[in-house]
Formats: C-alpha cells, structure tokens, sequence
C-alpha cells in the first residue's frame, strides 16, 4: 500500500514578500495644543476603544511622544490616519 | 464660563451672548488657516496640512491626492453644523463631534498664529489670544468630558 504524501516545496524567500505582509501601523504623536480629554474621545469615537484603553493609548502619546493606535492593510490605516486628521491630530503611517 | 446641559440624546447649550460672539470667532479665524500656510513642493508637517508618509514623497503624494479635497469639504461641514447649531441652541450628537471638531482645529491654528510648539504655554504672559485659546479649550473639554461620560 502506498500513501501520498505530500511533496515539500521550498519557497524562495524574498525580503519584499515579508515587507508586503506588513501591516501598517498608524501613530499619533504628541503635540502640545490637543486636550487629553479630546484625544480620549477621538480615539473611542473612531475606533471604539473601552475608556480605560483609550486614556492608556493618550497617555502614551503624551508621555512618550507617540503610540500605535490601529493597524492593517494600507488602505484602512490611510482611512483611519485621515479620520485622524479630520479630528485634528497629527497621525503617521509607517510599516510594523 | 460656558455650560452645557444634556437633556437625552442632546445637549443644551447655556451660552452667553458674549460667549457665543467669541466662539462665532472659530470660524473666520479657521478659513483665513485654510487659506493656504502650505509651501509648494515643501508640505509642512503639521495643522492644517498634516503629514502620512513623511518619510515617502511619491506614498504622501497619493495620500494627498486621494484625501485632500475631503478634508477641506469634511471641514467646511463640521463649520457650517457648528455655526448653525451655536445660535440654534441646542446639539444632537453630530452637531458635538462637529464642535469638538471645530474647536480643536481653531486652537491648532491659533497656537500656529501664536507661536506655540512646545507644552508650557499656558503659562505665558496673558494676552487676547491666549485668552481665546483658553475659552475654546474649556468649551471642548467641557464638552468631550461630558461625551465620555456618556
């Protein structure tokens, strides 16, 4: 009796296939004129954070000058760093 | 200073006739940022011209193209519901984020005008236009508070 079995295929491996399976990640960093108070609601409106996440992720903006506050493909972190922009906050893509 | 009142799924504005002339000054002094601080080939960073790709010219370019007209008209709305609902006297929930909005931007831009870049401003001598600034703080934060406990 024989079995097939699969055949093992060797993928080349290209640092531009890894690069494009990168999410985006979209930052908000820190200036000194946005409230916190505002910042927290911005990021529960837009990406409905729990209260406590959304002050964490104001928090660290403002105290270590930036934090990562959405990821995905290109399309939907431009989205969501135009949405950012829309409510005024300077917001940044960049790859994972 | 300015109060609110949420009455369900509104907020009642309790507004000065002064308070409301200084908030009505958020409009004029956004149009006149909108009108162009941008240096052509040399897009600034920050408000009102902010950045994706700051580090990718040809990226920021298709960026630009695809949301800048957006912005300006995602903008002019939020004016237009925020001038109209500040002598109307009340906001549902659209005409608030309009607000929050609006005023956000208006303090950006006045803190461009104003030369603030650094946290510790609000200890500067006072001035007219730091008192502005002040007031549409105090009227957003006022207000984002009072959305969040929501």
């Amino acid at each position: 009796m024989t079995t097939l079995s699969p055949g093992r295929l060797d993928l080349p491996e290209t640092g531009e296939e890894t690069a494009l399976a990168r999410p985006w990640q979209v930052v908000v960093w820190n200036d000194p004129v946005n409230l916190m108070s505002y910042v927290v609601w911005v990021f529960r409106s837009l990406f409905g954070y729990p209260l406590a996440e959304a002050t964490r992720l104001m928090l660290q903006v403002h105290h270590e000058g930036r934090a990562v506050v959405a990821s995905g493909p290109l399309e939907k972190a431009e989205l969501d760093c135009y949405r950012l922009h829309h409510h005024g906050l300077w917001a940044t893509l960049e790859r994972s | 200073m300015p109060g609110f009142r949420r009455r369900g799924p509104e907020i009642d504005l309790d507004l000065s006739a002064a308070e409301t002339e200084l908030l009505a000054l958020a409009v004029p002094l956004l149009e006149g940022a909108a009108a162009g601080i941008e240096e052509p080939g040399h897009p600034p960073a920050r408000y009102p011209h902010f950045r994706a790709h700051p580090g990718d010219d040809e990226a920021e370019a298709c960026f630009r193209d695809l949301t800048a007209g957006s912005l300006e008209s995602d903008r002019e709305a939020d004016r237009r519901r925020f001038t109209v609902s500040l002598h109307r006297g009340t906001l549902g929930t659209e005409d608030a984020a309009a607000w929050l909005r609006v005023l956000g931007e208006a303090r950006l831009a006045l803190a461009g005008r104003l030369g603030v870049a650094e946290t510790g401003w609000e200890r500067a001598r006072p001035s007219p236009g730091l008192a502005l600034l002040h007031l549409f703080g105090s009227v957003q934060d006022e207000m984002a508070t009072l959305l969040l406990d929501r």
